[in-house]
Formats: structure tokens, C-alpha cells, sequence
């Protein structure tokens, strides 16, 4: 029971012969492949219905409660109050319900984690897919860039790109500085995936019937590149998401999103655990170990089907 | 595959040698006795290193305290009225025509390094100051001065203009000239080059021994965790009463600061934020005495007038011309509610203002305002005051226009500056409520320089911190400050004629009154609108030491950190403590004797078990 | 070829490495905006003169290409230029502050990794058992867990709020001399390596088990143990070794890499390293300071990528023959 055996085209259901038809049908029938086998792991359902929790409640957030409520010029609480039936987890130091503030930061916590992942995942694709494809002077070039950004210190790049509105402002820029610090990983990864599809015989085969570049990278490397970048995003996920919080941590945040991490950074900055106000400071990271884990619960499962010797036994 | 279990019989070796490094180091402990005669230390919690040990680069934070400990300057600050009192300079008198300055030295004092210091070293600092207009410091001699040694303990300065600039207390520490006179060196200082070239010498001249005359000398400085003084045995003036030493403690966070006073390892601090301070109040901890005290810096929105372009800069600034209408101005400030800023930003602890001078800094130069110009908070007088003035909603979109364009405001905020932000927010809201959309960008201190410099925002959500003598603060309003110190170009006539007029009054009560016209008008013309004088929130310790003073002396003096040393001098140890840091935390040693010895036997043993298991197997 | 040229080849990827940081390094603090002279400039009330003067002292009024002849000259000969704040040698600042950051991440990597490898080892050997479970879920959360929170956590806990265990912050406390000296170092540190080795060992296990898993399908040990191998032999003979290579490389990847992972730490407990230095360089945009931080952190992954090939070549004979 590999994945390779769920591939197999079953005899019954050939439609007429439309190539792209086929292609189609084969991935539906592969990812329902994949499907079956993933469910049978705990872990990974798991965090699949931790991950669908949240994702509810970040798209249902503005039903549950009422935006103004978390703006500070809005808050209707006093200050500092301990958590009550009123405020279930206090307020913070503007008044505002701590508990609205946590169910807000769904919102923001996911959106940086995954608008992020994609602008890595799309920079470390392009990257690596040109790095890998075109070889020659662009692979020398893109390489050296790609092992600069691998060895530069991330946290004082993005220190600095953030300080300086590099990226303009708010919580686009430090989604752009995200992306532009995490690519490179990701990059490298699927340059090796490139090479190694653009020796494969049948590739090989096809440029020299003719086939342009375009048709090489969309129809030959990139569905075969697809699989690595796909278990390396939902891994990246949480990263980008835990990255956000560090930022925020140092202060960096984008002070209008209350993201989670925002939370935590505003509270310690606060001194919130000298002053006893552990219920500004202490929910956001656990919401945040919640949310990162089951990412990364999702990617080590997807990680097991998608590299089978894992699987044995 | 030997080679691999090598590489791992090295790991775990290099984990015992670790684990044996902090256990040996710890097992010798116990050898130690106590020294024989603790000396008495004051541990001071501050919240930013010093910039440097050299006087000429300082900036802020504990910068000027340390700095005075370690140097005396030529007058000090007389707690009470903040005026010149006796330093390094002990008495002074002037000629008729207010050019000629004597100033008498004090007698028999010696630097740090045993060196006599005379009046030649005043003579050398004053001169090198002013020859090479050194920053900052430079400001303190106006008029060309220049510096005759009578002998060793008088100073004739020579002004070309008549001038009270001698009697300003300069912060200029005095310098010994056998050490800072090998950096000047023999070039002629009107040569702008030489000049430069000697400023740059001297500026970065790391000045490590940072020796000076005052009553502590610099001991041990760690950058970024502590600056350590001692006392100055031979110090000339009055001893302190009890201190031997002062430690500065840098703390970057707040959390650990307050940790410190706390557990007794800090004896004051400096600087609290409201949230921590209020919970210090709210312990109430007989041991640890609060104090709200001046902040010394009041918060303001000021806004971008525009012209940065034709007075020589860069770039187009963006500034909105509604920002010209004084009725616009004057309507946004009663749209800000000015106590519930003070209540939520500084929890409390900022006092509502309203002139651009302070009581904490300036005492009697502030001028009372009147009501009719404070422009406190009313939304309806707001509104009709903006309708009236024409800056309506004409489209109805909820949103009001001005020429024709939608009013979107840039509010600039600045991450570290304290309550920023969080003001911003606040006034975002406020600006709603009156139909004004605005957005605000955060950027740092840095930055903000920048963006100053070029004009491309509306309003900024800053500070200004001014001196006792009002003269700086007040220029900030002229016009040719524009690229310079003023906010945002802000061009009045009658402000310049002011401010002109004041710097030649030589009469207190004649200065008094041009002052007082020119804060009325700066609060009626509203270049900025001042929201609050901030507060410093100190802390410290009854049970350790007792004595300390405030300045200046008035119930918004600071403990440490203010205008004088004088809580150094005064403070008294409380009972038989020391004032000693325990060195923080409470392991005692024979805990870390017990790990230090325990887990690599431990690890020894069960390492030495499974190979014996192993080989069984085997 | 032989060990030389693969020794060489390796020198010179090095090299290579490090002179493209430099370059980079060149281009991106030329790129930003921001005038680090401005800083101060308030504070000092520094008119416009004195700050183009500050500028000309930088060197920054220079044109570009001249900039950049005086920028590798100087880096290549170890000059770094003057930090802007407090106008000293940017190498004297960095040193004032290498070796806490040295105590804090050579203790917080060695803690982690030889106790991740081995919980990542028995985890693997005991594939499901309770031991294995516990652990494969705790690295997991300790993977997840944001590490500024984690040390916000033991500061609450052990730092005074909770329990008065440990200083909460700093590096010594001054005044102290011989052994006390040291115990008082110990003290501060625990903490922050503490946090450290909790935030990192969780991957260093994980890591470890699944190549250690991914070994014990492969065909040889599959048939060392279809020989009768006593199991203990085949891991310690066949198993182990064969997946502490990967395992070993990727750690020493990260040892580079831990060096910008103690920011936080550092930050969190006010401990006054590198880490802490870089966040109050970019503050003060102390460009200087900065350039020299961010080619210390490269040089440092450059330098382990390197000696991770070296090793992996002395461990692994057979790269030396490729």
C-alpha cells in the first residue's frame, strides 16, 4: 500500500483521449490516494481538527464579536480588570476584552502565517525552478544569492527592513519581510528537485522534440517540484508564524493588527508578568503553540506520504 | 563506523567537561570567606546604558549622571531655584558692562590620577569648547569668549558682547587639560580643517580612565551591563556621607528591573513604566517608597506647516494645506480628550498641559493659560467650529473636504518614544469622531528624523524636552529653525520679534513678560498642541538607605536622574545593611556544588552501566 | 584528487561564500534609508553643519564605487569603522560583548543537542512506546512554542514572580571577585540556557529519530538483523552510526544559525550580548555596527557549513572519493 500503487490508472474509467483530461483524472485519483492514507494517521488529523478549529474561528471572528471593541479609543472595560464572567480573560491596559483580542488575533496570527508562507514559497519557487532550469550564469548568480540570504543573520535583516519601512507600512511589509527572509531555504530544496527532473530521460526527451521553456517549467518541472514545495509550505506555515511573533516580541510589530504575537510583545513590554497580569500575556502563547503545532503535526504527516520509506512498518 | 561512535564519546564527554566546568568553579566557592569590610554600594536601575565615557558624546539616559559624578562642572544647579550655584567655580563677579567675567577656582583639588587641578584646566575646557565649537556644548558660549588665566585659581573670561552666558550653568564638565591637551594639538582652531580634524579626534577619544575631580571615580564599566564608581578619596569638596560605591545597573526590559528592587539587589530605580509602577503602588510594600516625579518632556501633536522644500530641502513635503487654518487646528484640539490620554496612555501618571514650557523644568517661566485658550475637549464645539470655518462634508460620506479633497492625515508615531503609539491611537479616534480620517505610520526615532527633514507627513504624536532657561525651547518656534529644530515649519512674525527681544532682556520680570506673551500665542496658534507633561516614575527601597533628596527641591524633584547629585551625597545606610547585591537569585552554593559533582558522576555511572548491559547482550 | 582537493575545494567555496556576504552586505547598507548621524542629533542639539560633518567622519559623503574600494579594503584588513553611537572601534563594542553570547550559545547547543540526540535515539529504537509518544509530542510543543514566550515563562516562574530562584536578568553582578565570581555567572545563566536548550531540543530530536527511523528500513540493517544480529549490535553498529551522519551535519548547520536564535533570549532576559547589541544597532540605525554584526553571523554559518563538510568527509569515506 504505497503511494505508487494508488497512481495506477484503473482500466474502468479511461474517458475519451484527452491528455489533459487524464492528467486530471489521475491527480484526483492520487490525491484521494493520499487522502486515504492520511487519515489513517492520528497525528495528522489531529492537527487537522485543531487547524479547522481555528480557521473557523478566524473566519467567523467578526460574528463573535464586534470590531470596535478591540480599538483602544472604543474599549468599553477599565483598566487591567481580572478575568471576570464579563471579560473571561480580563482586559488589557486600554479596557479591552482580552478574550475578543485573542479571537481577533486568529485572524491576523493566520493570515501573516499563510500570505507569508505563499510570498516564500512563490520567491523560493521561482528562484529555485530558474536556478535549477536555466543552469549556466542565472544559477551561478541566483545561487550566490540564494547562500547569502541562507547565511545572513534573519532576525537583524528583518529588524532592519521593518525599522526602516522598507517595505512601507503595517502588516504588508512585515508579511513582504517574512517572505523575503524565508525563501531561501525553500529555494535551494527545489533547485536540487529541478536538476534532478531535468536530467530524467523523458524530459530530456521533450526539449529535444522541441519544447519551449514555458511548456518545460509549467507541464515537466514545476508538477514535479509541486510535492517538495507543497510538504515544505504547511511546515513553513508555522514558522512564518512563530517569525511574526518574534518580531513582534522585539517590538517590531505592526502595532494596529493585534496579532498574537503583538499581544505578547505589548504585555511583556507592559511588564505584565512583574504585575501580576498573566492574562494578557499568558492565552495568546498558548493559542500560538496550539496553532503552530497542529501546522507542523499536518506537515510531518504530509511529510510521511509524500517520502513512503517513513511509512514502513 | 568506529570513527562515528568516536565523534559521539566526544560529545558526551565535552557535556561532562561543561557540567564539571560550572561544579569545580562552584565546588571552590565554598573555599572563599567574606571580604572583611563590605563596602557600602548604592545600586541604581537604569533603563539605557551610557552612550560612552567621553563627555563630548553623550545623549541621554544616565549619560549626565554618571558624567557629573565623575566630573564637576564650573557651576552646579542650586536644588531650590535651579539657578548657578558654586562648583569647580567657586565664586564669580562681573565687570560693569556685563564682558568681563572673574571666576574663582576652587583651591586644592586634585584629579583622579593625583594631578593638581588648577584654574588653567577651566581655562583649557572653556577654550576648546568654544575655539573648536565642540556640539552641544558649544551653545553655552555665545559671542566669541575667550579665557585669560590670572593664576592658579582665577579665570577672566572675556566676552566681546555684553553677556550672561557665564552664569548659565554649563553641563561642560571640566577636563584635565595634561590629558585632553595632547588630543587638541598645535593647529590654529580658526582653520575650519583643524577644527574638524580636532573634533573628530576628540570625539572619538575613548576616554576609558574618565578622569575627572568629582567626588567618585570610574571603577569597572561592563558595556551594556554596568557602570561601577567609587569614591573619590581625595575629593575637595564635602564628602558623601555614607556611599563608597554607585552602581548603575542597565536594564533593557522593565520586567527584570523590577525584579531587582524587588529582591533587594537594586536600592533605586529610574524610569518605570505605568503599569509596573502602579503595581508597585498597589503591593504596597512598606519596604519600597514610590515617587511620581517630573518627566522633564511634555507630549505634543505638532503639525507639518510644509516648506521644508524652499527652505533648502530635499524633497516635496506633503503636508495638507488645511493644516494652515488656524480654525482647523484649534477644532482638532477640542476633539482631544486630553485626561483620557492621560489616563490610558500613562495610566495616570502624566499631568494635562498646555504650555510648551514646564512646571518641573521651568518653574516661574511658565506662563498660566488661560481657559478660553486651552481648548479643552468638546466635540460640538469641534464640529461647529470646523463647519464654520467651512471644512465640511459636502459629499456625505461621512468624511469631511477641504478645497475639494477628502481629509485623509498622515499622523507619524514613534515606536520608541514612551505613550507615542498608543496617543496616536487615541487620536485616530478622536479624529474620527469629528469626521477626519487619518492613518498613522509608526517608524523609530531614526527614521522619524528623516521623515522630519523631509515634510512628507501632516502631524507627529512626539516630545520636547526643554531646559531650565527657556531660551532653547522657545527657538524651536522661530522661523529659521525651519530644518532645523522646529516641528513643522512653522513661520509668525511676531514669534521671531519675541524671541529676539527676550534674548536682550537682561531684566528677569522684562523677560518674564515677553515670554509669557509668546507661550499665549504659541497656545492660541497652535503649531503644536501640548497634551501632557510626562512624569518620571522612580522607586526605591526604604530598608537599605535613608536620606534621599529631590531635585530640584519641590514635590516633582527627582531622586536620581534630576538636576542634581544630591541624593549621592546624602543618602544614609538604614541599620547594618550594606546595601550589597546578593548577586541575585537564591541558589545557594551547595546546590551548584551538588550538580556541579552530581550529574557527571551520574553520567558517568549510567554511561559505564549500559556498556556493561551492552556487552552482555553482545 | 584525495583529501587535499576535496579539502580545497571546500576552502575556496568558503571563501567565495564570504566574499559574496561581503559585497551583499555592501549593497544592502548602502540601499537603506535612514541617516544613522540623525540619532543623536536631537539629543545633542547638532545643527545641520554638525551633522554633515558626523557624516564626512563616516565616510558615507564619499561617491558609491570609492565607498566601496575603501569598505572592502577596510574589512578585508579587519577595519570595521567607528560605531555611531558611541563613536569607538565597532570591533572593541562587539568584543565588550562576544563572550556572553559565546557562554550562552555554546551552553544552550551543547545541552540541546546531546540530550536531543539522545532522546531522538531512544525515541526511534522504542518507535511507539510510551517513552517514544511522550517525547515525540513534547519536541513537537517545545518546536511550536514562540521561545521569547517560553523564556517569559521561566522568568515568571523562576525569576522572582513565582519563585526567586534566578536573577532575571544580566550577565554578573559587579563587584564580585574569584569563585563567587563564577557562581554569580552561573546563576544568570541558567535561565537563558535554559530557554535555549528547551527552545532548540525538541528539533534536534526529532531530527535524529526520523533519520534514525528512515536507517532502520534500509536493506542493510534489514539484513543484519535477518542474520541474527542481536539488536543492541545492529544499532549501535549498523543503525546509529549510519543515521548520526545526516543528523550530525544538520546540527552543526544550526550551530551558526543559534547565534541569531539568542536574540530573543537575550532580549527576554536583558542579558547584554550580541543579540542584544543587534537589536539596539538597528535601533539606533548604527549602520557600522550593524555591517560588522551581520558579517560576524554569516561568517559564523559560512564557517560551520564548512567544518560540517570537513567532518561529514572524515566521517563518511566515501565523499572523498566523488
Amino acid at each position: 500500500m504505497s503511494a505508487t500503487n494508488v497512481q495506477m490508472p484503473g482500466p474502468a474509467a479511461t474517458p475519451p483521449a484527452n491528455p489533459r483530461r487524464i492528467a486530471w483524472a489521475r491527480r484526483r485519483r492520487a490525491a484521494s490516494g493520499y487522502w486515504a492514507i492520511y487519515r489513517r494517521n492520528a497525528q495528522g488529523m489531529v492537527g487537522l481538527v485543531v487547524l479547522a478549529v481555528f480557521i473557523a474561528l478566524a473566519l467567523t471572528a467578526p460574528l463573535l464579536i464586534d470590531e470596535r471593541e478591540i480599538q483602544v479609543a472604543e474599549a468599553t472595560g477599565s483598566v487591567y480588570e481580572r478575568p471576570t464572567s464579563d471579560h473571561l480573560l480580563g482586559t488589557d491596559k486600554f479596557g479591552r476584552d482580552v478574550l475578543s483580542m485573542l479571537i481577533y488575533g486568529t485572524r491576523i496570527s493566520l493570515f501573516v502565517g499563510l500570505t507569508a508562507t505563499m510570498g516564500s514559497m512563490f520567491l523560493g519557487g521561482l528562484v529555485g525552478i530558474s536556478s535549477g532550469y536555466f543552469g549556466r550564469w542565472p544559477d551561478t548568480l541566483l545561487n550566490a544569492l540564494t547562500n547569502w540570504f541562507l547565511v545572513i543573520p534573519w532576525i537583524p535583516l528583518a529588524l532592519v527592513l521593518i525599522s526602516l519601512k522598507i517595505f512601507g507600512r503595517g502588516l504588508s511589509s512585515i508579511i513582504i519581510v517574512i517572505a523575503i527572509t524565508s525563501w531561501a531555504g525553500t529555494a535551494r530544496l527545489v533547485r536540487a528537485q529541478a536538476l534532478s527532473v531535468k536530467e530524467r530521460t523523458y524530459v530530456e526527451r521533450a526539449k529535444a522534440l522541441g519544447a519551449g521553456n514555458w511548456h518545460m517549467i509549467t507541464r515537466h518541472i514545476l508538477p514535479n517540484v509541486f510535492p517538495v514545495l507543497f510538504s515544505n509550505l504547511v511546515l513553513t506555515v508555522s514558522l512564518s508564524i512563530l517569525s511574526e511573533t518574534t518580531l513582534a516580541i522585539l517590538g517590531l510589530g505592526d502595532p494596529n493588527s493585534i496579532s498574537w504575537g503583538v499581544m505578547i510583545g505589548e504585555s511583556f513590554d507592559e511588564g505584565a508578568l512583574t504585575a501580576g497580569i498573566w492574562w494578557w500575556l499568558i492565552p495568546p502563547g498558548i493559542a500560538l503553540v496550539f496553532v503552530t503545532l497542529s501546522f507542523t503535526m499536518c506537515g510531518y504527516a504530509l511529510d510521511e506520504i509524500l517520502n513512503p520509506r517513513l511509512r514502513e512498518r | 563506523m568506529r570513527r562515528t561512535r568516536r565523534a559521539m564519546a566526544l560529545m558526551m564527554l565535552t557535556g561532562l567537561l561543561g557540567s564539571l566546568l560550572i561544579g569545580s568553579a562552584a565546588l571552590a566557592q565554598t573555599g572563599t570567606g567574606t571580604a572583611a569590610a563590605e563596602p557600602v554600594v548604592f545600586d541604581v536601575g537604569v533603563d539605557s546604558d551610557i552612550t560612552s565615557l567621553n563627555p563630548f558624546n553623550l545623549c541621554c539616559g544616565p549619560d549626565y549622571e554618571v558624567m557629573s559624578l565623575i566630573y564637576d562642572t564650573g557651576f552646579q544647579f542650586d536644588n531650590d531655584t535651579l539657578e548657578a550655584a558654586p562648583g569647580f567655580i567657586r565664586s564669580w563677579e562681573r565687570s560693569e558692562d556685563s564682558m568681563d567675567w572673574t571666576l574663582h577656582t576652587v583651591e586644592g583639588a586634585t584629579w583622579h590620577d593625583g594631578t593638581p587641578a588648577t584654574a588653567s584646566d577651566l581655562a583649557f575646557t572653556f577654550a576648546l569648547i568654544a575655539d573648536y565649537q565642540m556640539p552641544f556644548y558649544k551653545d553655552y558660549f555665545p559671542f566669541e569668549p575667550t579665557f585669560e588665566v590670572v593664576d592658579d585659581t582665577t579665570v577672566i573670561w572675556h566676552s566681546t558682547e555684553p553677556t550672561f552666558a557665564p552664569e548659565v550653568p554649563a553641563y561642560a564638565p571640566v577636563l584635565p587639560e595634561h590629558i585632553w591637551g595632547e588630543l587638541v594639538g598645535s593647529g590654529d582652531p580658526s582653520d575650519p580643517e583643524v577644527a574638524k580634524a580636532t573634533r573628530k579626534t576628540v570625539k572619538e577619544f575613548e576616554n576609558a580612565e574618565a578622569i575627572g575631580t568629582g567626588a567618585f571615580k570610574l571603577e569597572e564599566y561592563e558595556n551594556g551591563q554596568f557602570i561601577r564608581l567609587v569614591r573619590n578619596e581625595n575629593y575637595w569638596g564635602t564628602p558623601p556621607k555614607s556611599l563608597d560605591e554607585v552602581v548603575f545597573h542597565v536594564f533593557t526590559n522593565q520586567e527584570a528591573m523590577v525584579q531587582a528592587l524587588k529582591g533587594g539587589d537594586l536600592d533605586i530605580v529610574d524610569a518605570l513604566n505605568p503599569t509596573l509602577f502602579n503595581s508597585l503602588v498597589a503591593d504596597a510594600d512598606p519596604n519600597i517608597a514610590t515617587h511620581v516625579g517630573d518627566g522633564g518632556c511634555w507630549g505634543n501633536i505638532a503639525w507639518n506647516f510644509g516648506g521644508q522644500k524652499d527652505a533648502g530641502g530635499d524633497t516635496e513635503d506633503t503636508a495638507d494645506p488645511v493644516i494652515h487654518e488656524l480654525d482647523f487646528r484649534q477644532a482638532v484640539a477640542r476633539s482631544i480628550d486630553r485626561q483620557e490620554i492621560v489616563d490610558k496612555v500613562y495610566q495616570g501618571t502624566a499631568v494635562v498641559g498646555y504650555s510648551i514650557l514646564m512646571p518641573g523644568s521651568n518653574g516661574s517661566w511658565v506662563a498660566e493659560i488661560p481657559e478660553d485658550i486651552q481648548f479643552n475637549y468638546d466635540v460640538e464645539a469641534a464640529k461647529a467650529q470646523l463647519d464654520s470655518a467651512g471644512i465640511t462634508d459636502t459629499n456625505g460620506d461621512g468624511n469631511r473636504e477641504y478645497e475639494g479633497n477628502e481629509l485623509d492625515l498622515e499622523l507619524l508615531t514613534i515606536s520608541d518614544v514612551s505613550g507615542s503609539v498608543d496617543t496616536g491611537k487615541l487620536i485616530q479616534g478622536y479624529l474620527a469622531d469629528i469626521g477626519i480620517s487619518s492613518f498613522f505610520t509608526t517608524v523609530n526615532t531614526n527614521k522619524a528624523y528623516d521623515l522630519w527633514y523631509t515634510g512628507e507627513w501632516d502631524a507627529y504624536v512626539w516630545d520636547w524636552c526643554p531646559d531650565p532657561d527657556p531660551d532653547f525651547m522657545l527657538s524651536v518656534f522661530t522661523s529659521d529653525q525651519c530644518l532645523g529644530w522646529s516641528d513643522g515649519c512653522y513661520t509668525n512674525p511676531e514669534i521671531d520679534r519675541l524671541y529676539d527681544l527676550q534674548q536682550t532682556q537682561l531684566v528677569r520680570a522684562e523677560r518674564k513678560a515677553t515670554i509669557d506673551q509668546m507661550q499665549l500665542m504659541i497656545a492660541e496658534d497652535m503649531p503644536v498642541m501640548v497634551l501632557n507633561y510626562w512624569s518620571d516614575l522612580q522607586a526605591f527601597r526604604t530598608d537599605t538607605f535613608t536620606g534621599h533628596v529631590r531635585s530640584p527641591n519641590n514635590e516633582l524633584g527627582l531622586y536620581i536622574l534630576g538636576w542634581t547629585n544630591d541624593t549621592y551625597f546624602n543618602v544614609e545606610v538604614v541599620g547594618a545593611d550594606t546595601g550589597e547585591g546578593d548577586g541575585g537569585g537564591a541558589i545557594p552554593t551547595w546546590v551548584w556544588v551538588a550538580v556541579g559533582g552530581g550529574v557527571p558522576l551520574a553520567a558517568i555511572v549510567v554511561f559505564l552501566s549500559r556498556r556493561k548491559t551492552g556487552d552482555e547482550e553482545a | 584528487m584525495g583529501t587535499f582537493g576535496y579539502l580545497g575545494r571546500k576552502v575556496l567555496h568558503a571563501l567565495l561564500t564570504l566574499l559574496f556576504v561581503i559585497s551583499f552586505n555592501f549593497v544592502l547598507f548602502r540601499w537603506l534609508p535612514g541617516d544613522p548621524v540623525l540619532l543623536l542629533a536631537r539629543s545633542q542639539h547638532l545643527s545641520r553643519e554638525d551633522i554633515a560633518e558626523q557624516i564626512a567622519n563616516l565616510g558615507l559623503d564619499l561617491p558609491l564605487p570609492e565607498q566601496y574600494l575603501h569598505y572592502m579594503g577596510d574589512t578585508l584588513t579587519g577595519n570595521f569603522g567607528l560605531s555611531v553611537r558611541s563613536s569607538q572601534p565597532v570591533l572593541d563594542v562587539i568584543g565588550d560583548r562576544i563572550v556572553p553570547t559565546l557562554r550562552l550559545v555554546g551552553l544552550g547547543t551543547l545541552f540541546s543537542t546531546v540530550l536531543g540526540v539522545l532522546i531522538g535515539i531512544k525515541g526511534a529504537w522504542r518507535r511507539g512506546s510510551v517513552f517514544d509518544k511522550t517525547s515525540l509530542y513534547g519536541s513537537l510543543a517545545l518546536y511550536s512554542m514562540p521561545e521569547g514566550w517560553l523564556g517569559m515563562l521561566l522568568l515568571l516562574l523562576f525569576g522572582g514572580s513565582v519563585f526567586h530562584l534566578f536573577p532575571a536578568g544580566g550577565v554578573r553582578s559587579p563587584g564580585l571577585e574569584g569563585f563567587a565570581y563564577f557562581v554569580d555567572i552561573a546563576n544568570h545563566l541558567v535561565l537563558p540556557v535554559l530557554t535555549l536548550t528547551l527552545g532548540y531540543i525538541g528539533e534536534y530530536a526529532i531530527i535524529m529519530r526520523a533519520s534514525l527511523i528512515e536507517m532502520m528500513g534500509e536493506d542493510f540493517v534489514q539484513t543484519a538483523r535477518a542474520k541474527g544480529v542481536p539488536d543492541r549490535l545492529v544499532r549501535r553498529h549498523h543503525a546509529i552510526p549510519n543515521a548520526f551522519l545526516p543528523t550530525f551535519t544538520l546540527i552543526f548547520l544550526s550551530f551558526g544559525f543559534l547565534l541569531g536564535g539568542a536574540i530573543v533570549v537575550e532580549f527576554v532576559f536583558s542579558y547584554p550580548g550580541l543579540g542584544q547589541l543587534s537589536i539596539e544597532a538597528v535601533n539606533e540605525s548604527d549602520f557600522p555596527l550593524l555591517q560588522a554584526l551581520f558579517l560576524i553571523s554569516s561568517g559564523a554559518v559560512i564557517l560551520f557549513n564548512f567544518l560540517a563538510d570537513i567532518t561529514y568527509g572524515y566521517l563518511d569515506p566515501r565523499i572523498k572519493a566523488v
